[in-house]
């Protein structure tokens, strides 16, 4: 019988996406040396943009700690890593205190949301673009 | 390899999941093998520019959700990517 994911499977995933992650930008950072990013390929090309434009800036904005930067970029990448960081510190005191009080607990609806946020964002920042000619960072 | 050493090998880059396919029981291991196929498979996806990031850390959280659901024996469906059926 198969089974959905619960906090058993995510709490983990997420501490260790949030390493891997870490290494990556760690990588980037420091290795690296923070090179500059290149325009989205898509927004230059078809000169629309593409429902993630900015998510890579906003990603970096984040990590500099400019968080309204960050949600001008794309709004996604806020909400994602603000909510991931919120179940796992409530996941962590809950667990701290043996399993009382106050916890978030995964659900499938929190992807859903992401989706509607990239599509949102998506069609709001070309509506701006194409009918208003108001540029948004990407 | 048993089936739970198959199972949790699958999961461990897409080298393991050649060693799981190869060298595995994939006829017991079925259920994790197609999962960690179609994660693998749609991480390919992260070359592509613009979603290729928030696509490549969804890809990666579903490998380890897969892989700790196969290192407790169970059969976790990962979000979107578990429903696909590849191995019949």
């Amino acid at each position: 019988m198969n089974k959905r994911p619960t906090d058993r499977e995510v709490y983990p995933a997420v501490w260790i996406a949030a390493a891997i992650l870490l290494v990556f930008y760690l990588f980037w950072r420091y290795i690296l040396g923070a090179p500059a990013l290149p325009a989205c390929w898509f927004a230059s090309r078809w000169h629309i943009y593409c429902p993630a434009c900015g998510g890579t800036r906003a990603l970096i904005a984040l990590s500099r700690g400019r968080l309204i930067s960050s949600l001008v970029y794309h709004p996604a990448v806020l909400y994602v890593f603000g909510s991931a960081a919120l179940y796992v510190l409530s996941q962590s005191i809950w667990r701290m205190r043996g399993r009382r009080g106050w916890v978030l607990h995964y659900r499938s609806g929190w992807l859903v949301s992401v989706l509607i946020l990239l599509l949102g964002n998506w069609l709001i920042r070309n509506i701006l673009w194409l009918c208003f000619q108001i540029p948004i960072p990407q | 390899m048993d089936k739970r050493t198959t199972d949790i090998v699958a999961y461990i880059t897409p080298i393991g999941l050649i060693i799981a396919l190869v060298l595995g029981d994939r006829e017991a291991s079925k259920f994790h093998v197609n999962q960690a196929l179609v994660i693998w498979l749609a991480s390919l996806l992260d070359f592509i520019p613009c979603v290729g990031i928030l696509w490549g850390i969804f890809c990666l959280v579903c490998a380890v959700i897969g892989l700790i659901g196969a290192v407790n024996g169970e059969e976790t469906e990962v979000p979107l990517l578990g429903q696909i059926k590849l191995l019949k």
